[in-house]
C-alpha cells in the first residue's frame, strides 16, 4: 500500500514522479523523490529500544542555487522520558554535507538540509539514534523549497515496533520458493 | 530514591528504585538487574554528559542505571 502525499507544486510537471518508493510490501518508503533529488532513510523499520541509528539524507541529481529541505521529526524525540530523565533520542545539532555546499542542522523539532550554489550529487546527512523511543509509527513532515517557493511536501514513516518484527505478507515469489524448499525437503522438483 | 530503568517497546520502564538505606529495597534492585542481565541486556552509567559506563554489579550509589539492549544499526 503506498502512502498518500500531498503534492504542494500544483501544476508541476515534476509533482507526476514525486512519490514515496517502498522498499518492501507494507514497509513506510525510505526513498521520497524531490523536484531536484532525492531524501532517503536508511530505515523506515526498526526495533524498538535497540538503539537503532536512522540516517536521513537528501542528495541532489542537479544543481541548486537555493534549496533547502525542511524535515520535522516528531514531538517526542526531542522530548525527556518522565520516567528516567533521559532524551528518548540523541540528536546532534549539525549533520554532515559532501562539501561546502551542502549544511544538515537541527533546530529543535525541524531538520534543514540546506543547498547553496550546490551541484549535482551534492548531499547531506542526518543521524538520529534511539534512546528508548517507545514503539509506534512516527509521522515526519517534510517540505522541499527553493529561492522562496515551496515545491514539494511529504511525509516520511518511521516504524519502532515491539517484540517481532511484523511478518510479510508472502508474494508470488516467495510463495514460490516456499514451494520449491518443500518441494526440495521432499526430494521432489517443481 | 536511586532508579533501575529499562528501556523497552514502551520506552523507559522503571524495574527498581532503592535507596542505600533500605537493605531489602537495595537486593530486590540488585535480583532485579541480574535477572535483566541474563536477560541480554546491558547497564549504563552516565559518568558525564554525553558519557556513560558499562556495569555488570549494580551501583547502588548511582542515581540512575539504564538498561539497553546492545547497539543495532550501525
Amino acid at each position: 500500500m503506498r502512502p498518500r502525499f500531498l503534492i504542494a507544486c500544483a501544476g508541476c510537471a515534476a509533482a507526476a514522479a514525486w512519490s514515496g518508493q517502498a522498499p518492501a510490501a507494507g514497509s513506510p518508503p525510505t526513498r521520497f523523490a524531490l523536484p531536484a533529488g532525492a531524501l532517503r532513510l536508511s530505515d523506515s523499520e526498526v526495533p524498538a529500544s535497540s538503539s537503532a541509528k536512522i540516517t536521513f539524507s537528501v542528495r541532489l541529481d542537479r544543481a541548486v542555487k537555493d534549496g533547502r529541505l525542511a524535515l520535522t521529526l516528531p514531538r517526542l524525540w526531542i522530548q525527556r522520558s518522565p520516567v528516567s530523565g533521559v532524551p528518548y533520542a540523541k540528536l546532534p545539532v549539525h549533520g554532515r554535507g559532501s562539501s561546502g555546499r551542502a549544511k544538515a542542522s537541527r533546530a529543535a523539532r525541524v531538520v534543514s538540509f540546506a543547498f547553496m550554489l550546490a551541484r549535482d550529487g551534492d548531499s547531506a546527512r542526518f543521524d538520529v539514534r534511539d534512546n528508548g523511543i517507545p514503539a509506534g509509527t512516527y509521522r515526519l513532515p517534510f517540505s522541499w523549497r527553493e529561492g522562496a517557493t515551496i515545491r514539494a511536501r511529504g511525509t516520511a514513516r518511521v516504524v519502532f515496533y515491539g517484540g517481532q518484527r511484523p511478518r510479510r505478507a508472502a508474494t508470488a515469489l516467495s510463495a514460490d520458493r516456499v514451494k520449491g524448499a518443500s518441494a526440495r525437503r521432499r526430494g521432489r522438483s517443481i | 530514591m536511586s532508579k533501575l530503568i529499562r528501556m523497552d517497546h514502551t520506552g523507559h520502564s522503571t524495574v527498581a528504585e532503592w535507596t542505600s538505606e533500605d537493605p531489602a529495597a537495595v537486593e530486590a534492585a540488585v535480583q532485579s538487574f541480574r535477572a535483566e542481565l541474563e536477560r541480554g541486556y546491558l547497564a549504563m552509567v552516565s559518568t558525564g554528559p554525553g558519557h556513560a559506563e558499562q556495569v555488570r554489579e549494580l551501583p547502588v550509589d548511582a542515581d540512575l542505571v539504564i538498561l539497553r539492549l546492545p547497539i543495532s544499526g550501525g
